[in-house]
């Protein structure tokens, strides 16, 4: 009656413990899709900030809307256009929406630019050379000779060497982008209509961003007939992203869910029991949610693909007391069954836990998650299994009926191969394994391309770049940084802009030499207040008034006709800063190009972005001369943290089975019992790495990460193994435990290898293989290790 | 009308109307429209005259331009060939001293030279659009625009040599900006020929064109139009 009750309490705390779990994870769910959790957050810190930032920027949230019409004559796009941004324009997810660069306000420009005409001379030594300044007559002459003249020649007697229109001039090409304008609507290659618009929130925010995307398309099929809409921006692809991550968790869960009861089906034919078996599965999924959740705040697309997969690892758990308990059971009950396979359990839990702790000590938040994630699941699995499950068991229950068939048919297989002659094939598969593993392992080649976390639809990645081209678009992951740092935030960005000076002179060079397309820097609208002392420094050098003087008159201007420039220079308002445009029509765009990080002391990033980038190596070298400036490419940046993030992986894997390993022996405390245990495992990756790489696949992070499931499951199989290896009928329930749990496995992770995502199909053929070769492997293991204590 | 690309002209609307604040605009010129008046009555004569221009097929005129500046010690003189045609369209082709062309038509103001080429929005800039109009309005015969950015003064001059009666048409701005910008505009010609356009600036400045070889009957082919009203360079 007290192992009744006590039974019952236990099941009643299980699911009261399930319940609050799943509470948990119902009310704090926040799946990500975000791919800078995948980014590096040490070394080289600062520069990765500052790409996390940019990810967040108004650069990546803005989307560019092309408008066609049928023919040659744009008028009937740039209509379109204007509907389409009257119908999106009060849409609650755009921050702003633009179909050209909008009114000018001249006077505000005026207001700030004017009066510090004296502090825009840029290159004041040859400006002002004599040759310098007989150039600048020639040019006032040339422009007063224009239909323009009557407009230039009010401003000249106050600044005949155009200062302030050529600001004006600079001014205009940063505010229109490159874009023409037509009637005051951006038009590209002459035919399109553009419509600019920024969201609210990061374009990785999936729930944020499929309103707009809808209301996008909505308002496209509105247009008209013959008008086409394309669109490029990053939230399409992160929600196009998110939806394939969502559809491949979603069939991968399903299906392995749906195979896995018809499997238990066949092997346990009963539904108490193959709802049962499902339940540890269930409290580790929901345990390392919650875990997550808790200590992250949400959980990556990833992770939750990946703790999909833990269903090959907890599943095999359940199988393996099942298999025991309805097989070879104890006397005393399911519990009892149970505590006989103890230590089996927790040793298998551990030393995959084990290989996961490891990756806890990365620098991707990412895989620290996925750590977190697969050691809680796996270690609730195991408690579940080894004092809930039991509870539950019925006190008697009778094996299906392909269950006893399946057991008896092993177990002549196992008394064949413990017969004499079998050796020769038993070694047969391990040698088979070696000899893949020396030839492959050899020719592993890695591949540390970013683009295996994503997949992307070819036609929309087209589409992209066609509207990217249109719109001449900066790069958004190429940039130059010019970074400075100071006691206070005014220093700090004055070292910055200084720096930015310099950048802005580097790319100019590189522009000229056909390194690179085009930029856009700051320093169309501000420069360092270092320089622009320099040039009211200058202007005010004694000898000039005389100079410029005669060199105007020797063009046929009069003499005295320019007292005006140097009548007004130490009056005026101080070097013009970046906070002046705040209030200005100009203070928009500049923001984009500020980023303030965190640091010790205040620091301030300035960004230069570029377009057509075709010698990135040339651009480094001019960029020395620039110093506090850096040159980030993104793509290669982040190869080049992955190759190092997946060396540092590896070795951590290699640490964790060093700990995998003194576990087994500390248990078993024979070596040859231990190896038996451990090395199939061990084989059974390194065979699976020789493979893919004989077939000419690229070894990456993930292939890494999938290698720790196989070695994970595959030290299972063989500990399970090990702790029946004095038992016959004991050791043929295992076996059928390992085969039923390797079908499952293989079933779970054969679907992630048809993933739409690379990452998702590099795990899911890494361990389908790995496990099925440690299927093969490990009961062999065991037998020729019972012949060699013999 | 094309701007901002890199291998096209550049638009200056700013560079205009952030200018125009410099020029001595009221405040708020650059960012309004201007303000235009009620029309004045013109003279049976003037609209006769006037209606003579409007229903010109078109014209082509030799001209020389003498810009006359406080800045400068000698004027600027350009020389080269003008066309009209209908509808507002109206090119300068100048020759000497360096190859130059301005072209206005309905919606921009375009022009090249060796320093490069320029484009500026009429649309964008109603500011400019009144400066622009007050020429082509001219050689259109748009009697109405004209009654509303001038009061216009006709009077007769003595004949040529020819015997040919000569007219004067005397040109006042009525209408901020131009009226802070220009002072009068006085224009002679015999009947639908100009000889002479005499543009007085606030503050003394002067530009003075004579015209030569003036074909006030000039129909222009599709080729021609193509040919004659673009910029060097364009298709």
């Amino acid at each position: 009656m007290a192992v009744a009750t006590g039974r019952v309490a236990r099941a009643l705390l299980g699911w009261l413990l399930l319940v609050g779990l799943a509470a948990l994870c119902w009310s704090r769910m926040a799946v990500t899709t975000d791919i800078t959790h995948f980014m590096a957050d040490e070394s080289d810190a600062r520069l990765a900030g500052i790409s996390r930032q940019l990810a967040q920027s108004e650069l990546t949230r803005t989307i560019v809307l092309s408008v066609q019409a049928e023919g040659d004559d744009p008028a009937p796009a740039l209509a379109a256009a204007r509907r389409l941004g009257e119908a999106l324009a009060g849409h609650p997810e755009v921050a702003w929406l633009r179909t050209g660069p909008g009114p000018i306000d001249g006077e505000a420009i005026h207001a700030v630019y004017f009066p510090r005409r004296h502090h825009l001379l840029d290159d004041p030594k040859d400006r002002l050379s004599d040759a310098g300044l007989r150039a600048a007559a020639v040019a006032l002459k040339q422009e007063l000779g224009r239909p323009t003249g009557a407009i230039v020649k009010r401003v000249a007697p106050a600044d005949p060497l155009l200062l302030y229109p050529q600001q004006l001039r600079r001014l205009e090409a940063a505010r229109a982008g490159g874009l023409e304008v037509v009637d005051g609507q951006f038009l590209g290659d002459g035919r399109h209509a553009l419509v600019l618009l920024a969201t609210r929130r990061s374009p990785f925010d999936a729930a944020a961003q499929a309103p707009l995307q809808a209301a996008i398309k909505t308002a496209g099929s509105a247009l008209g007939e013959g008008v086409t809409l394309e669109q490029s921006g990053v939230a399409r692809f992160a929600l196009a992203a998110e939806h394939s991550m969502r559809a491949d968790i979603s069939r991968i869960s399903t299906v392995s869910l749906v195979g896995l009861v018809l499997l238990f089906a066949l092997m346990f034919a009963s539904p108490r029991l193959i709802a049962l078996a499902l339940l540890p599965l269930l409290a580790g999924v929901l345990a390392a949610l919650a875990a997550c959740l808790l200590l992250f705040g949400t959980v990556h697309g990833l992770t939750l693909a990946f703790g999909a997969t833990l269903i090959g690892v907890c599943i095999d758990y359940s199988v393996h007391l099942f298999n025991h308990y309805l097989l070879a059971p104890a006397p005393g009950g399911p519990e009892a069954s149970a505590r006989r396979m103890s230590a089996g359990l927790w040793l298998g839990g551990l030393t995959t836990i084990a290989g996961f702790a490891g990756l806890a000590w990365t620098s991707f938040p990412g895989l620290r998650e996925v750590a977190v994630f697969a050691s809680v699941g796996v270690l609730t699995a195991v408690v579940a299994t080894r004092y809930w499950l039991p509870s539950m068991l019925p006190m008697r229950a009778r094996p299906g009926r392909l269950a006893v068939l399946a057991a008896a048919g092993l177990g002549r297989v196992v008394v064949r191969l413990r017969g004499g002659r079998a050796r020769g094939s038993l070694l047969a598969l391990p040698i088979a394994a070696v000899i893949a593993a020396a030839i492959g392992v050899p020719r592993i080649s890695f591949s540390d391309d970013i683009k295996l976390l994503t997949s992307t639809d070819p036609e929309m990645l087209a589409e992209d770049e066609r509207v990217r081209g249109r719109v001449a678009r900066m790069d958004s992951g190429r940039f130059v940084v010019a970074i400075g740092s100071g006691p206070d935030l005014a220093a700090a960005e004055e070292a910055a802009l200084v720096s930015n000076d310099a950048v802005f002179a580097a790319l100019t060079a590189a522009r000229s030499a056909g390194e690179l397309a085009e930029f856009r820097s700051l320093h169309s609208f501000v420069r360092s207040a270092a320089a622009q002392r320099a040039s009211l420094a200058a202007l005010q050098e004694p000898g000039l008034p005389a100079r410029l003087d005669a060199a105007f008159v020797a063009e046929g201007f009069r003499a005295g006709s320019f007292a005006g420039l140097f009548a007004d220079m130490s009056s005026g308002p101080g070097p013009l800063r970046p906070a002046d445009l705040a209030g200005t029509p100009l203070g928009e765009l500049v923001r984009s190009f500020r980023v303030e990080l965190a640091g010790d002391q205040p620091t301030v990033a300035v960004l230069s972005l570029l377009r057509g980038v075709s010698d990135g190596a040339a651009l480094r070298g001019r960029l020395a001369a620039a110093p506090g400036s850096h040159y980030f490419d993104q793509a290669e940046a982040m190869a080049t943290a992955y190759a190092g993030y997946r060396a540092r992986t590896l070795e951590l894997v290699l640490f964790g089975l060093v700990g995998v390993f003194a576990l087994v022996l500390l248990r078993y405390r024979r070596l040859g019992v231990a190896l038996a245990a451990f090395a199939p495992a061990v084989l059974a990756a390194g065979a699976t790495l020789g493979v893919l790489a004989m077939c000419g696949v690229g070894i990456g992070l993930l292939h890494v990460v999938a290698l720790l499931l196989v070695l994970s499951m595959g030290v299972d199989y063989g500990v399970f193994l090990a702790e029946s290896r004095g038992d016959p009928e004991g050791f043929t329930a295992t076996l059928l435990s390992v085969v039923i749990a390797c079908l499952s496995t293989v079933l779970a992770f054969g679907l992630l290898a048809m993933s739409a995502s690379p990452a998702l199909r590099a795990i899911g053929v890494t361990v389908g293989l790995g496990v099925l070769l440690s299927l093969v492997l490990a009961p062999v293991a065991m037998l020729l290790g019972e012949r060699g204590e013999r | 009308m094309t701007c901002f690309s890199a291998s096209s002209p550049k638009c200056s609307a700013w560079l205009l109307v952030a200018m125009v604040g410099l020029a001595g605009a009221p405040a708020g010129a650059s960012a309004q429209a201007p303000v235009t008046a009620a029309p004045v009555s013109t003279t049976p004569e003037l609209e006769q005259l006037l209606a003579r221009f409007a229903a010109m097929s078109g014209l082509s005129a030799k001209f020389r331009e003498e810009k006359r500046m406080a800045l400068l010690a000698a004027p600027l003189v350009n020389e080269g060939m003008l066309y009209f045609a209908p509808k507002g369209r109206l090119v300068r082709h100048i020759t000497a001293p360096a190859p130059a062309t301005v072209l206005i038509d309905e919606g921009s103001l375009r022009f090249a030279d060796a320093g490069g080429s320029e484009t500026l929005s009429l649309t964008q800039s109603p500011v400019l659009r009144l400066f622009v109009d007050s020429f082509v309005k001219i050689f259109a015969g748009d009697r109405v625009a004209l009654e509303r950015m001038y009061t216009m003064e006709l009077q007769a001059l003595p004949a040529g040599a020819d015997g040919v009666a000569r007219w004067s048409l005397r040109l006042r701005p009525r209408v901020a900006p131009m009226t802070q910008i220009i002072e009068r505009l006085e224009i002679v010609g015999h009947e639908v020929a100009l000889e002479s356009m005499r543009v007085v600036e606030v503050g003394g400045d002067e530009t003075i064109t004579t015209f030569s070889e003036v074909d006030t009957g000039r129909r222009f082919t599709a080729e021609e139009l193509t040919a004659l009203f673009r910029l060097p360079g364009q298709r």
